[in-house]
């Protein structure tokens, strides 16, 4: 979800009506507490959430009277909302332009450099937090993807998570707790977020990238509840047209028993080029195989709607026990990939186990 | 001052005030009060506990203005600054972000300086566990040996991290999980104080979410408290907690043992919609069937199940007609599966599948009620060997047994034959299975007596059996056939075959061909080939020139 995209503010977060409310009584209850914790799957708007969050704590707009007292500050938090709305979001003071270009000094954002979140960068936040604010009423600190915190990191932010100085705020951003360490979860609130219904994907895209309503309706199917996996994959520069490829994905799996050895053995050498499509792709795989175990018991409850008729065809064709196998493989392909195997030969395996009847 | 949280603002700040930690805080009252405290003190246990406070408090009570004292005054200078976190001669280092043997050797540097004012100088060090292996030891002979007015205070989560060089150079106490019922009094205590009205039906639930640990519960009521207006209703404390009802849980292991796969992908799918941490509900799921598995067992393990009355109830009602193997079989599934969840980026996907596997299972027997059905079929074999003509004298009723069969199929693959075999041994049986039974029997006969002929007659068969005619084919080298072939062991062949049928059996042995046309063509065609290579201008050269000779000629 890169900030250029995306229009900051409550409003434009679709879906998330939950969360956004529990935000907002704790901005009119005042009481914010030091640490959140935003629990939801990729790319259903929790750092988007977070910016916006920050700007309400720290919109000027409407204060009057002393800029420096802080009694008055928390008064006006219940009129924030109505006006950025008529200001247009993000547009309404200095303070929410700073945050929304990214350069507000007291809006600190940490996010992993490479894989992991590293000790240097939560030392660095660490001593950055001793200091004062420069001018902000509420200092918000977003750490994004915490499960990626190494634990040297993770036990770094310990102190600082459980008594940060006045006027801070400390949100993190993770997946499930369970990817994060204890002692950190249990130092924050938590607000979770849920996956985007489909229904609102699908009309996002159409809107806000022009896409055709039933390709919309393929790509809300595939990301998941995740918007921003689902902009990803209508993006023109997109090398990999997802529509296309996911047909051609389940259609060479389901031939694949009839093909000549070389040709699995292509296929797979095919699905390796494409490094960065192949998780997404070995997915697509995986949810194909659940439907058509899905579909022998409760044929309304499959996720590739679209292709019914092809599930109807193929689903009588294999036994329960063997489609449970054929998942059974991805997901120990998955395993060995994240464990960094050889990809081409464990491609190769997969494919040839898949073959199998 | 911003707003502080629950578990901020309700810190303890004597060792009374510390909830179900007696053990230790009694211990360290006594020895404060004796004069006999540690020098080095580790606090180890989970997380919220109580660790940290503790530490701070036993600061405070050494520190207090009338010299140690089992109950610090909180009101003196030291005890404030101690509470305010700026106190002079209590340091509360970070372990996790102070972790480096340069900062250890810092400590050790200022610790031969006299506390500024206080009786002792106090080194707090939180998160002990994170200490590079190098601070740890740099530590060692300070921590044995500290000047008088210095003592450590260490608390972890992770004891098993520190250097048992360390360990045995501490005080060590070990803080419990916290029950559920000291967490829920606890909570309407602060409640009280707080004027929220609570229902002690939903302080149950957030205590038992807190799983043990304070501050979990005391984060959890803020947010309960901090997201409410106005009364606090029981489905608003589940829908903030993100607490799967119980009721879906108890859908799930409804639709479980009714077999109806679809109402749980329904269900799955709108706890997924909802938002729910789908590993969490994995969790309670595993909890709810091991719930039930002791709940069936009976009535004397019930109070290992931590749930209110009418949830048994309910328990009871589910499981009455469900066989226990069969919840084990449920159960072991779920914990099989449980490590692929934790690493699925799919939860959902893998619960699906969880379930799909649980359908495919089917109940088993027990396994007593198994083994008495294989006695009494052994039996039966036994007894259809002596007296062929009575089958039916069987001990079993014969009901019981047909519905064993399904079950017995699946489990033993041999069953099915044994059953066919002991009920039916007298119809004929197909005809190449009687030869390859018979040839069975007769190599067993044969060896018994001549285990070398035995040998020699492993890769043979019978080809044809007639009345009194028997035709063996012998498959093997040429040395087996050589060997069978000899006078000798033909006579055997033929009495024992003789004895065996109980009449006189002509015996013919046959030797199996085993050269086709192909083999010798190839044969040929390598000698020819071998002996053209030989002769190549090439390797005559090279022979000549190296003044070598040919060892081996391989085709390739």
């Amino acid at each position: 979800m890169s900030g250029n995209e995306s229009i900051i503010g409550f409003e434009s977060i679709v879906g998330q009506e939950q969360p956004i409310r529990l935000l907002t009584t704790l901005l009119q209850n005042k009481t914010i507490p030091h640490a959140l914790l935003f629990l939801g799957a990729d790319g259903v708007g929790k750092k988007m959430t977070a910016m916006a969050f920050a700007m309400a704590c720290n919109c000027m707009v409407r204060r009057k009277g002393d800029l420096s007292s802080d009694t008055k500050i928390r008064d006006d938090y219940r009129s924030i909302p109505d006006q950025t709305i008529q200001r247009g979001p993000g547009d309404c003071c200095p303070s929410c332009r700073k945050i929304k270009s990214g350069s507000h000094p007291d809006v600190i954002l940490v996010e992993p450099s490479g894989p992991f979140i590293r000790i240097d960068q939560i030392r660095n936040l660490c001593s950055t937090l001793a200091l004062k604010p420069y001018g902000a009423r509420l200092r918000v600190v977003i750490i994004s993807d915490a499960q990626a915190m190494n634990p040297s990191a993770g036990n770094a932010l310990l102190k600082m998570l459980e008594e940060p100085p006045d006027k801070t705020v400390l949100i993190l951003t993770a997946m499930q707790t369970s990817d994060l360490l204890p002692t950190i979860v249990s130092r924050c609130q938590h607000i979770r977020f849920n996956p985007i219904p489909r229904k609102h994907l699908e009309a996002l895209l159409v809107e806000k990238r022009g896409t055709h309503p039933d390709d919309a309706k393929i790509i809300a199917a595939m990301a998941n509840g995740s918007v921003s996996k689902a902009f990803s994959m209508t993006r023109k520069k997109n090398p990999i047209d997802w529509i296309n490829r996911r047909i051609w994905l389940i259609d060479e799996v389901q031939s694949l028993s009839k093909k000549p050895m070389a040709a699995r053995l292509a296929f797979a050498a095919r699905l390796v080029k494409d490094k960065e499509a192949l998780g997404d792709s070995l997915e697509v795989l995986k949810s194909w195989f659940r439907d058509l175990v899905v579909w022998k018991y409760h044929s309304g409850r499959i996720l590739n709607t679209d292709l019914e008729s092809k599930i109807q065809r193929a689903s009588p064709n294999m036994t329960v026990a063997s489609i449970l196998s054929k998942i059974n493989n991805i997901h120990a392909a998955q395993k060995n990939i994240e464990a960094n195997t050889n990809l081409r030969l464990t491609l190769e395996v997969l494919i040839m186990r898949l073959a199998k009847v | 001052m911003s707003y502080l949280v629950l578990a901020r603002k309700y810190r303890p700040q004597t060792f009374d005030e510390v909830v179900k930690q007696d053990h230790i805080t009694r211990t360290l009252k006594n020895a404060i009060s004796a004069g006999r405290v540690a020098h080095a003190i580790l606090f180890s246990g989970p997380r919220g506990t109580g660790k940290t406070t503790v530490g701070r408090i036993l600061a405070k009570a050494m520190n207090c203005k009338d010299g140690p004292a089992p109950v610090p005054c909180n009101q003196c200078s030291s005890c404030n600054e101690i509470t305010a976190g700026n106190a002079a001669d209590v340091f509360e280092i970070d372990g996790a972000s102070n972790n480096s043997v340069d900062q250890i050797r810092e400590l050790r540097g200022n610790v031969k300086y006299m506390p500024a004012h206080s009786l002792y100088k106090i080194y707090i060090i939180d998160e002990v566990h994170m200490l590079s292996i190098a601070a740890f030891n740099a530590l060692l002979k300070t921590l044995e040996e500290p000047p008088s007015h210095v003592m450590f205070i260490f608390a972890t989560t992770e004891p098993r991290k520190i250097p048992i060089t360390i360990l045995s150079r501490c005080q060590r106490h070990d803080f419990r999980r916290i029950d559920v019922e000291s967490i829920s009094e606890h909570m309407e205590k602060i409640c009280k104080k707080e004027g929220v009205e609570i229902d002690p039906k939903s302080l149950g639930l957030i205590a038992r979410e807190a799983n043990g640990s304070m501050r979990d519960g005391l984060s959890l009521l803020d947010q309960v408290i901090s997201c409410t207006q106005g009364t606090i209703s029981h489905d608003h404390v589940l829908d903030i907690l993100g607490v799967v009802d119980r009721e879906i849980i108890f859908k799930i292991s409804g639709a479980v043992f009714r077999e109806d796969i679809a109402e749980i992908l329904d269900i799955l799918d709108a706890v997924y919609s909802a938002g729910h941490d789908m590993k969490k509900l994995y969790a309670d799921l595993i909890e709810h069937f091991r719930n039930l598995l002791i709940v069936k067992m009976g009535e004397k393990n019930r109070k290992l199940v931590d749930i209110p009355a009418h949830e048994i109830d309910l328990i009871l009602d589910q499981v009455k007609k469900v066989p226990t193997i069969f919840l084990n079989q449920i159960f072991d599934l779920l914990f099989k599966e449980e490590i692929t969840l934790a690493h699925s980026s799919h939860p959902r996907l893998a619960i699906e599948t969880v379930f799909i596997r649980i359908f495919q299972t089917k109940p088993a027997l027990p396994i007593d009620v198994l083994i008495a059905k294989l006695d009494n079929l052994s039996k039966d074999i036994y007894e259809t060997k002596t007296d062929f003509a009575v089958p039916e004298n069987r001990s079993t009723p014969q009901d019981e047994r047909k519905d064993s069969q399904s079950t017995l199929n699946k489990v033993t693959g041999t069953a099915e034959s044994l059953e066919t075999f002991a009920s039916a041994p007298e119809t004929p049986v197909d005809q190449d299975e009687d030869i390859k039974g018979t040839w069975k029997r007769l190599l067993s006969i044969i060896s018994e007596k001549h285990p070398s002929l035995a040998a020699n007659l492993k890769n043979s068969m019978i080809k044809k059996l007639a009345d009194n005619r028997i035709e063996i084919e012998v498959n093997g080298s040429h040395f087996n056939i050589n060997m069978i072939l000899r006078n000798k062991n033909e006579a055997i062949i033929k009495k024992v075959c003789s004895d065996f049928f109980g009449k006189k059996m002509d015996v013919v042995i046959v030797p199996k061909k085993i050269k086709d046309p192909k083999h010798q063509e190839k044969k040929s065609q390598a000698g020819r080939l071998k002996q053209e290579a030989l002769s190549h201008p090439l390797v005559t050269d090279a022979l000549e020139i190296f003044n070598g000779n040919v060892v081996d000629v391989k085709i390739l």
